[in-house]
């Protein structure tokens, strides 16, 4: 494997198949078919090919059949799975003849798989450095003592700082970027020529998956290895692929360079996805003016909340003040560990402020330390649409039983009710029978339909949406966004958007929240967030989100995989538990215009301009102010 | 937020935060340390029941002692010797301060002391329990691990079967069942008495095969089920097929990264099992007349031998809170997550 010549990729279009290709393909596909029994094959006549150093991106909706052809690559279908092609070489081996040892020998030799979810692709019991060397002795046949300078060079080049402390550790000890590299070290351990990445920057927050898809640039660069990367996410496919291709329904429907698929693409299917992607510089599409200045309805006034985690204490939220005006669209953007969702829940009453104040402006709806009754009053103004629609209804109650659920609470008549429940489901765009049957004959896009129904069911005056699409398909986040949009104003509704995903935010609010370690770091109207972000983490945000215009990469080499550093500092920070800051900024250690008083003196959120709240002590932007 | 509340986040910790926390005990001493206290509290519970119960038994040892024709008179002063007189709450007293300082009293039957019955007859009930142990582990973890890897072909239906026959069956019975088996198949063989490995230790280890195979097989039979049931959970996890991904075997797999991660609920599970089998072996000694703990403890129960009775329960409910303390040690050699190894 050593020694391999690195194909050069000047010609991005090269077309499919191994014909005529004089360095010869990593991995030649031709007509592969993979079909469960009797039903439609899930794979279909799929043609591709990868060559050394280069990205071919994958992209398609869920069940599209995109991790099934990877697994087929490995030739880890389960049995029941009929697989069959005209060619499926890697490195030259032909997967569908050789036996069980060839394989294993190909496996990690020659291709090498990283999956979504690293802290379930790393054995939990086992030292993080013991499990790459494991690799690297079987392949590379070295003895156990000299893996170690392996997997500590391995560790290095992947980005993760101190190797030698990080390999004695365990998976769970590291934050979620660093696990991903440390599994992108496994998978290079064997020193493989092929490389599948299914979706794995998919469960990272967007500061993160920069650093991880400059990683894969890096390997591809460095180390002259192919790398399909399976994504449903046109950006990241966008600002990461050498080639594209795009599958429907077990098919490719198109394949070509990033650019020549991306900017004209030629089938109908692609363009509708390339439609679908929220953009961030393309704002909530307003037909008219709104009130967007509506008098302040729901008041959050210096909010905490506390856990107590195993003796440890995470400030989840940390003196949150906002309102929420009558009739706009609230968006709260901010990572994992933010304190968005707990924001969220105390919002809908599902949890209780430690302190602070929650005033609905509204005679008789005051909450924020009230008893049980005045809260559930407070719940029937106030309803919640969670992220996961399945998990959110009970799968065995029929639809219109769920959905008739909030109405219970007050008064309304059995005859009224079930009048009101067909009334919302068409609302939402289901057909008129839905009432009567389960959850489980919906599709994902669906359920969540019958989420906002329920939500909508009992005249609230505020919808907190927790991460309402980032279960769903981007075609279908695009309808639902549109529904929520829809309803919104039919029934005047004001909602709380709450997002990891900036460019949905941007598709949706009027105004949006950035949260930050628990605490409110900049709030301002839409237009002027995205266009002028004064606070250095809204930018940095900003800057990582992966435009799907492949015209807006990064210049290459400007930046090395260190992002390690980075992200591992955040993965604290970004818990709520900065302990590591106990006066200063939170954001101070990552933060490019951090001078010292940000580390001694913690900025309070102050009131910049008209609608702008930042809390910097040296905002970007404004220095002529 | 006062920066006294906060306790750096476990992940990488600057120096000044590692000094901070110099002094606080490591987590593993803490785990460790709740567990052991917990175990002492429900041996203080397991007292009072143990009192208690025998004492809430209709009849008492003095009725017994002195027959149905004795005079109020002899009656009196044989509670008066029995320390039978006082309040229950004296009496408990009096028996938990000695118990505490090793004298667990006389047995009014034999006139021994309930220690010396006790230490006749411990060692031949532990060496029935280790030698089902071993019965119990060797036939549950490697059958239930390799009929998860070759599930639903022939060895996985035979080991279902197996372990559904070993659960369904009482343990006595299934004593029955191999003596007469035993006696049929090996008529030379000692299939009933038992000989104490002091005095001859090769029949002992005869002696001890077939209790060892009626206790061990049916509790091996759950460990079997549960290893099978969590390996094959461990098989749908993704670093499975990670190993799979870079070149492991099957084998090399399930060894390396398998087994340890499935051995969480089975070590669960097997420590309430064999802790149980104190209780089990109640039965197996009766069938195959080994002087054990389990005989010592239903005769004095029979003959209202206050002081036997109390013992023996206290000593079952031991049995109980030890193995789960040893359980608890085991998690953290398991799972790095519990007790915050780091």
């Amino acid at each position: 494997m050593k020694g391999r010549p690195v194909a050069d990729t000047a010609d991005p279009a090269a077309p499919d198949g191994a014909d005529g290709d004089p360095s010869g393909p990593v991995l030649a596909i031709r007509n592969l078919t993979i079909g469960y029994g009797t039903g439609a094959p899930s794979v279909r006549g799929v043609d591709l090919s990868v060559r050394s150093g280069e990205i071919v991106g994958l992209i398609g909706e869920s069940g599209s059949g995109k991790s099934s052809v990877a697994l087929g690559c490995l030739g880890l279908l389960p049995k029941a799975a009929e697989v069959t092609a005209d060619e499926l070489t890697i490195c030259g081996t032909d997967v569908l003849a050789a036996d069980e040892r060839t394989l294993t020998r190909m496996r990690g030799d020659s291709v090498a798989m990283v999956f979504q979810d690293a802290m379930g692709a790393l054995d939990p019991s086992m030292r993080i450095g013991n499990q790459i060397a494991e690799v690297v002795t079987r392949h590379r046949g070295v003895k156990r003592a000299e893996a170690r300078a392996v997997v500590r060079e391995l560790l290095d080049k992947v980005g993760v700082p101190e190797p030698d402390r990080r390999a004695r550790q365990y998976p769970h000890q590291l934050s979620g970027g660093l696990r991903q590299r440390a599994a992108v070290a496994l998978a290079l351990a064997g020193d493989p020529a092929l490389l599948l990445a299914d979706e794995p920057t998919t469960a990272l927050d967007v500061t993160v998956q920069a650093g991880i898809l400059e990683l894969f640039r890096t390997v591809r660069d460095e180390f002259g290895v192919g790398i399909v990367l399976i994504s449903h996410d046109i950006g990241v496919i966008a600002q990461t692929a050498d080639r594209v291709a795009v599958m429907l329904d077990g098919e490719i429907v198109e394949h070509g360079g990033v650019e020549e698929v991306l900017l004209e693409p030629k089938t109908e299917y692609t363009r509708m996805l390339l439609r679908s992607v929220p953009h961030l510089d393309r704002p909530r599409d307003e037909p008219e003016s709104r009130p967007v200045a509506g008098k302040p309805l729901y008041v959050v006034d210096d909010v905490s909340r506390t856990y107590r985690s195993r003796g440890r204490l995470i400030h989840a939220v940390q003196g949150v003040s906002l309102d929420v005006r009558e009739g706009e669209v609230l968006g709260v953007v901010g990572e994992s560990g933010s304190g968005k969702s707990t924001l969220a829940k105390m919002l809908v009453h599902l949890e209780r402020p430690d302190s602070g104040r929650l005033t609905m402006s509204e005679p008789g709806h005051r909450a924020g330390g009230s008893g049980g009754g005045r809260a559930g009053r407070l719940r029937r103004r106030v309803q919640m649409v969670f992220q996961h629609p399945a998990g959110s209804l009970n799968p065995r109650l029929r639809v219109g039983t769920s959905v008739r659920e909030p109405l219970a609470a007050s008064d309304t008549g059995a005859k009224a009710a079930a009048e009101r429940v067909r009334e919302v489901l068409r609302e939402v765009g289901l057909p008129e029978d839905s009432a009567a049957r389960l959850p489980d004959e919906f599709s994902g896009g669906q359920k969540q339909r019958i989420a906002i129904a329920r939500a909508i069911v009992g005249d609230p005056r505020v919808v907190v949406l927790d991460e309402p699409t980032s279960a769903l398909d981007v075609s279908v986040q695009a309808q639902v966004l549109d529904l929520l949009s829809k309803i919104q104003r039919a029934e005047n509704l004001t909602y709380v958007f709450i997002s990891h995903d900036l460019a949905v935010v941007r598709a949706i609010s009027d105004r949006v929240a950035v949260m930050y370690a628990g605490r409110l770091v900049e709030l301002a109207d839409a237009a002027s967030l995205f266009e002028a972000p004064a606070h250095w983490y809204t930018r940095e945000l900003l800057a990582a989100m992966p435009s799907p215009d492949p015209r807006d990469r990064p210049e290459r080499p400007e930046r090395r995989p260190r992002a390690g550093q980075a992200e591992s500092g955040q993965a604290e920070s970004g818990q709520g538990e900065e302990a590591a800051a106990p006066a200063g900024c939170a954001f101070a250690s990552r933060c490019p215009a951090a001078e010292d008083n940000c580390r001694t003196v913690r900025p309070e959120p102050v009131e910049l301009e008209p609608g702008r709240v930042v809390a910097c002590h040296h905002p970007a932007g404004m220095e002529g102010r | 937020m006062s920066s006294a509340t906060q306790v750096p986040s476990p992940k990488v910790r600057p120096p000044e935060e590692r000094a901070a926390r110099r002094f606080a005990p490591p987590p593993l001493v803490l785990f460790l340390g709740t567990r052991l206290l917990r175990g002492v509290l429900v041996m203080f519970l397991l007292s009072i029941i143990a009192f208690g119960l025998v004492h809430m038994l209709p009849g008492n040892s003095v009725d017994l002692l002195a027959g149905p024709y004795s005079t109020p008179e002899v009656r009196a002063q044989l509670t008066r010797d029995l320390g039978l007189d006082g309040p229950l709450i004296e009496q408990y007293t009096h028996w938990l301060g000695n118990v505490l300082r090793g004298d667990f009293g006389i047995s009014v039957f034999n006139g021994q002391p309930v220690r010396t019955l006790i230490a006749d007859r411990l060692p031949n009930t532990l060496e029935l329990a280790i030698a089902a142990t071993i019965v119990s582990i060797a036939w549950g973890v490697p059958f239930g691990a390799i009929a998860a890897m070759k599930r639903g072909r022939f060895f996985d239906r035979v080991a279902r079967s197996a372990t559904f026959l070993g659960l369904a069956t009482p343990v006595f019975a299934f004593g029955v069942a191999l003596v007469l088996f035993a006696s049929m198949v090996m008529p030379s063989w000692p299939t009933l008495g038992w000989v104490p490995f002091t005095a001859d230790p090769v029949r002992n280890v005869q002696a001890l095969v077939l209790p060892a195979l009626a206790l061990g097989l049916p509790l091996g039979s759950t460990i079997c089920r549960y290893m099978r049931a969590s390996m094959l959970e461990v098989y749908e996890q993704d670093y499975m097929r990670t190993a799979l991904a870079t070149g492991s075997t099957r084998l090399q797999a399930t060894v390396r990264h398998g087994l340890r991660n499935a051995s969480g609920p089975v070590v669960t599970i097997a420590g309430l099992q064999l802790a149980g089998m104190v209780g089990q072996s109640i039965l197996i000694e009766n069938v195959f007349a080994i002087p054990g703990i389990g005989q010592l403890t239903v005769t004095s129960i029979l003959q209202k031998d206050y002081a036997a009775a109390q013992a023996c329960i206290l000593l079952l409910g031991g049995v109980f809170v030890v193995m789960n303390l040893v359980v608890d040690l085991f998690y953290p050699l398991i799972n790095p997550k519990v007790g915050g190894l780091r």
